[in-house]
């Protein structure tokens, strides 16, 4: 019986989707045409553009999703000639137009990818660059940006207020952090964060995997951004955007009206129409954003009696020589929504002769760290991702592996692992007190 | 969107056949020998000239030799009349006494009579059907008269359907099996003046417009007119479509039905004081039963309660009061839950409610009657918790007033005025930083006025000249709109006919018309921006009547269209008026109808050709709704096993649609890592509607019994939708990936039986 009726339920309940797949049909192939991402970046040192072409069932693109750059694209034009000229500065010492370049020497060759000399194309806020982009056939694209201004950021928390690039405490459950920006020539506000992700091996070269955390419009030159806000906007996964245990990268930046329409709209799947293109002879953008970024040390409050912060000590032994001290305050902080335990840490103190800090990825010093890990009723596993640890010997990511059972003593051991040829070898056993 | 268009059709065939079993198991108690020997018969007497009920008129059956008389709402009811054809007889003092054939099937009916004072020559009027009666005494073109009985015979989706009826009447296109929106003479949807009981509704549909809010039980009557509607109509640029309740019934009942898609029902009856009631809800239950017998929960469920209180009044007066609630209420995981985020959900309401009171009162010759009334829709789109929502609400508070009255025995004049105030607030919130994104007001309030007058200046020449002057508040607009129709009879049964007139509609719904499908119009009002949107009709034919039940109405017409708000895709959040661009156009074409109004089969044919043009700024193109050619047959007929079969088919000529000429990758710029993340494939539109879709066919059939069970009667019934099972073409998907490309896409209704049945006590 429940059965049928569960039948009847679902039958009632496709009553009005129902509809079937038509079969596919060939159609003819049609004319590519270009396509062109150039979003300018005058905060930064060196412009680039992406230059492509559509999808006409000619060729068949590669499928893979990487970021680009340092990754390639799909469908690249290898032959374009790339202009940008600075309309409103003429005699600057970038000259009047700057030719784009297909094989520069400050960046590896990647194709359908043109790059502007260093500190070129010279821009002024409010000044206005034009863009020419000429394939050979398939046409030539024009546009034009106008460079915002982004004049002063005012970042405040009840810890304080903040310039570009200090790190900021954070308390995602309590505090709210106030923007406030002088921009002018803009259209819209946008703010971006990214928590530091996997580090790649290929260290110090590859990009980490940042993972996307919030991405957030407004219309206005203040913010109020509460640490509880939902990451829904852009890939978003509808979780929190914040979580206790982490650093962030929070990026404020000022677009112009085009780059803004290029987020903000798409086509539809079944009209094609809806994207707001401002180009000539041409789809995609030629924008210009200014950013200036933040990080975001965030904590939380301590909901479950198996976060705070612990002590760890011991010796780690070191074969034919005397064992190296370890003396680390591990931060724990429960995800805010978890169901499965995920706890993140930060961490402070000494490991192997050296200070050990956690903190946002930088290509340039080559640090930062994660250490992320899940409780399974009372017993933990934390990895710690690390690049200055294992700088020390190698340049590559070693993530050790701390496993122990809680105690609600706030006393407990924690072996610590490491990757081995097979498996993983436990390389000590720390102790670990509540603080 | 709440459809999930891919669900494969043999699935649903197959579920459905259990419940099949089930019903047929439940209509074996009765006894069909005996229920289809007999039946009921109600029905209402009303003045032909403004539909005043008749209070008093004795009717009587001539074989079964039984009488009544009708109430002070004019209505009659016969418990148990013989089921063969009855000739029925309408008789009073002041009335021409009237008869009228019975077919063995009608249960209800409604009489139009002329009273002594039209002083027609003596004759004894044979029986003739309420559109006959329009055909001899309303200059008025373009009309068609639905009654609750045809509506119910036609064939369908789950059950009948007011709207779906009206899309198989001539000069209106239907886009496709999901909509009941109507395409009237090469209008838009927003054009059309859809009215229950006086009061004006925003949004009449369900389930993305698959189903509209009237329920067809509570219906008496409904009035559809396409173009030269008279000058007691304003708001719109193409047609009317007014809907009147029943008033309760003089006996207490309870009525209802359950089909595959709701259950619903409806108690009337008697109160003090010669007051009736009618009451009526309905709702669908797929999401009650998927919560207890599946694991996916189906978050889709529609309700919807109707109700009419009336009081009669000294000297057959009356007041009524007429409300209906409505809410669709959709619950879709946007980001389902993970081990870490507790998921996104996207939930949407939306629904109509309305109330109006109405009073009617003959003083002397006159018949004087007020409306007011309300009339909202309101909807709301959240992400939540917190994260973004987008709310819409539109409201008009509504007086009318109008006077009717004979002015000696060849001029009915009627005049009368009104006032609507409208407010629109459209406002996109981002909640989780608590700052507006978009926040728009309309508020045009519109003050009306008009002289409606139908002139017989001779026997064989019926005219009708109007005017209706409007001043729009808000955007400082005075408009005014003549309106004229001409009937010259040839002989008895066959009349040229004529009608020409000025239309101007201050509230525009900006909803984007090539989507294939919207949920509902997004309405927005007449300002110092917005433009007051302008149609002009001219149309002209004849109508020709064969016998007493036989009718053919050929009408051409000609219409124009300008100060349209075509919806701007592109519009800046911040800006205000950017939200469209005005737009024109014209259409033109022609309507066939040919209908059968009595007999054992009855019903009709319909065929019309429309060429429709819109310009903008920047492009002339084709609409949506550009279907050249339509023809829709339906009939209702005896069926075998003693049912009555219903039976629909419709052809369309192709309908427009924008190619797709490529797909390009639409990245993600990530100003962290100056970067470009991600992309998604997005599809490049060719111009506007310049390709078509295949020519679409359906063949729909539907079978009802009447059994008499369980000391009241049941009606079980079976319909089966797009019976040869055609691949009509719902919409293309295109993939220029595929080396060469393809296109593939979505069929609208499939092959798909559906059953149900009604009850009554």
């Amino acid at each position: 019986m429940v059965g049928v009726l569960r039948c009847a339920a679902l039958a009632i309940a496709t009553l009005a989707p129902v509809a079937c797949d038509l079969a596919d049909t060939v159609i003819p192939e049609t004319r590519p045409l270009i396509v062109v991402h150039a979003v300018m970046r005058p905060d930064l040192p060196q412009q680039y553009v992406l230059v492509e072409q559509t999808l006409a069932g000619v060729l068949p693109p590669d499928r893979e999703v990487q970021p680009v750059p340092p990754g390639e694209l799909q469908l690249p034009v290898t032959a374009a000639r790339v202009r940008v000229t600075n309309l409103d500065l003429s005699g600057g010492p970038c000259g009047d137009t700057v030719e784009f370049d297909a094989v520069p020497l400050s960046q590896p060759r990647i194709p359908g990818v043109y790059w502007a000399p260093l500190g070129c194309p010279t821009t002024r806020p409010g000044d206005r660059l034009a863009l020419v982009v000429e394939a050979p056939g398939l046409g030539t694209v024009t546009g034009t940006t106008r460079v915002p201004e982004l004049a002063g950021v005012s970042l405040t928390t009840p810890g304080g207020t903040f310039g570009p690039g200090d790190t900021v405490p954070f308390n995602r459950d309590a505090d709210v952090l106030s923007l406030a920006v002088g921009a002018r020539f803009h259209r819209i506000l946008q703010l971006v964060a990214y928590r530091t992700g996997r580090l790649p091996p290929g260290l110090p070269f590859a990009q980490p995997d940042l993972e996307e955390a919030l991405v957030l419009f407004a219309d206005s030159t203040s913010v109020a951004l509460p640490g509880t806000i939902l990451h829904a906007g852009g890939r978003g996964t509808g979780g929190p955007a914040f979580r206790g245990g982490s650093y962030y990268a929070l990026s404020t930046a000022v677009a112009d009206a085009n780059y803004y329409d290029f987020v903000r709209t798409s086509s539809n799947t079944i009209t094609g129409r809806g994207f707001a293109n401002h180009l000539s002879g041409g789809i995609g953008v030629f924008g210009t954003v200014v950013a200036t970024s933040y990080v975001l040390k965030v904590t939380a409050d301590a909901d479950d009696p198996r976060e705070g912060t612990y002590r760890l000590t011991g010796i780690l032994p070191n074969a034919g020589a005397p064992g190296a001290d370890i003396d680390l305050f591990v931060s724990l902080y429960f995800a805010p929504q978890t169901t499965s335990g995920t706890v993140s840490a930060l961490l402070e103190g000494f490991w192997v002769h050296r200070s050990l800090e956690t903190g946002w990825w930088d290509r340039q010093a080559v640090t930062g760290q994660r250490a992320d890990g899940r409780f399974r009723g009372d017993t933990l596993e934390l990895t710690i991702q690390t690049a200055e640890l294992a700088m020390r010997a190698r340049p590559s990511v070693l993530p050790l592996t701390l496993r122990g059972v809680w105690s609600s003593s706030g006393r407990f051991s924690v072996d610590v692992y490491e990757p081995a040829l097979l498996g993983e070898l436990r390389i000590a056993t720390l102790a670990a007190d509540r603080q | 969107m709440p459809l999930n268009a891919t669900q494969p059709r043999r699935r649903v065939t197959c579920r459905l056949l259990p419940l099949l079993g089930a019903l047929a198991i439940l209509g074996r108690p009765a006894t069909p020998a005996f229920a289809q020997t007999e039946r009921s018969l109600a029905g209402a007497v009303l003045t032909a000239a403004d539909s005043t009920p008749l209070v008093g008129a004795r009717v009587r059956l001539l074989e079964p030799g039984q009488m009544t008389s009708t109430d002070l709402h004019g209505r009659f009811r016969f418990a148990r009349v013989p089921r063969r054809v009855l000739t029925l007889v309408v008789e009073r003092i002041g009335i021409v006494p009237d008869t009228l054939t019975i077919g063995p099937d009608v249960t209800t009916v409604t009489l139009y009579v002329r009273t002594r004072a039209v002083m027609l020559p003596p004759v004894t009027s044979v029986g003739q059907p309420s559109a006959r009666e329009r055909f001899e005494h309303a200059a008025q073109t373009s009309t068609t008269t639905l009654d609750a009985s045809e509506i119910a015979a036609v064939p369908g989706v789950a059950e009948a359907d007011v709207a779906r009826t009206v899309q198989l009447l001539p000069g209106t296109v239907a886009r496709h099996d999901f909509t009941t929106g109507l395409n009237v003479r090469g209008g838009e949807t927003d054009q059309n003046l859809i009215r229950l009981d006086g009061i004006p509704v925003f949004n009449p549909t369900h389930l993305g417009g698959l189903y509209s809010t009237f329920e067809p039980a509570a219906v008496r009557a409904v009035e559809f007119i396409t173009g030269g509607f008279p000058a007691g109509y304003g708001g719109r640029l193409s047609s009317v479509l007014d809907v009147t309740l029943r008033d309760g019934a003089n006996d207490h009942r309870l009525s209802g039905g359950l089909s595959l898609l709701s259950a619903r029902a409806l108690a009337e009856g008697p109160l003090v004081g010669g007051a009736t009631y009618l009451l009526g809800g309905r709702r669908t239950y797929a999401d009650k039963l998927a919560d207890n017998f599946s694991d996916d929960p189906f978050t889709y469920y529609f309700a919807d309660g109707i109700g009419k209180l009336t009081v009669p009044l000294g000297r057959g007066g009356s007041i009524a009061a007429t409300g209906y609630w409505g809410r669709d209420q959709l619950d879709i995981p946007w980001l389902e839950p993970t081990e870490d985020a507790a998921g996104i959900d996207l939930a949407l309401h939306w629904g109509n409610r309305l109330a109006g009171l109405t009073l009617r009162l003959p003083v002397g010759p006159a018949v004087f009657e007020q409306n007011a009334s309300v009339s909202a829709f309101a909807t709301r789109q959240a992400f939540e918790p917190d994260v973004q929502s987008f709310t819409n609400t539109a409201r008009v508070w509504s007086l009318q007033t109008a006077v009717g009255m004979s002015l000696g025995p060849r001029h009915l004049l009627r005049l009368g005025g009104g006032w609507e105030r409208y407010r629109m607030v459209y406002h996109i919130r981002n909640d989780a930083i608590e700052q507006d994104v978009s926040l728009l007001q309309y508020e045009p309030e519109v003050w009306s006025g008009f002289v409606d007058e139908q002139w017989r200046p001779a026997d064989a020449l019926l005219i009708r000249p109007g005017v209706r002057v409007e001043y729009v508040k808000g955007a400082g607009v005075t408009t005014v709109a003549p309106r004229l129709a001409v009937k010259a009879f040839l002989n008895r049964d066959f009349a040229l006919t004529g009608s020409a007139g000025r239309y101007y509609q201050a509230i525009q719904s900006i909803s984007d018309p090539e989507l294939p499908i919207n949920i509902y119009e997004i309405w927005i009002g007449a300002n110092a921006v917005v433009p007051v949107a302008r149609s002009d009709h001219l149309v002209g034919g004849f109508e020709r009547w064969f016998g007493p039940g036989t009718s053919l109405t050929i009408e051409g017409y000609y219409k124009t269209f300008s100060g349209l708000a075509i919806r701007n895709l592109f519009d800046d959040p911040k800006l205000v008026g950017d939200e469209f661009e005005i737009g024109d156009g014209d259409a033109k074409g022609f309507d066939v109808l040919l209908r059968r109004h009595t007999g054992a089969v009855r019903g009709w044919i319909a065929y019309s050709f429309t060429r429709t043009i819109r310009r903008t700024a920047s492009d002339t193109f084709p609409p949506g709704h550009d279907r050249r050619h339509t023809l829709d047959v339906v009939a209702e007929a005896p069926g075998p096993l003693g049912s009555r079969l219903g039976l629909h088919w419709g052809y369309g000529s192709p309908l427009p649609y924008t190619a797709i000429e490529g797909a390009w990758l639409h990245r993600d710029y990530n100003p962290v890592t100056n970067s470009y993340d991600d992309f998604e494939d997005e599809p490049i539109g060719t111009r506007l509607n310049r390709a078509r879709y295949p020519h679409y066919s359906r063949l729909d059939l539907s079978l009802r019994w009447e059994l008499a069970a369980l000391g009241g009667t049941l009606r079980p019934f079976v319909q089966v939708v797009n019976l040869y099972n055609r691949t009509n073409v719902f919409v293309y998907r295109f993939d220029y990936r595929s080396v060469p490309p393809t296109r593939s896409g979505l069929s609208q209704l499939p092959f798909l039986p559906t059953l149900g049945v009604e009850f009554e006590w």
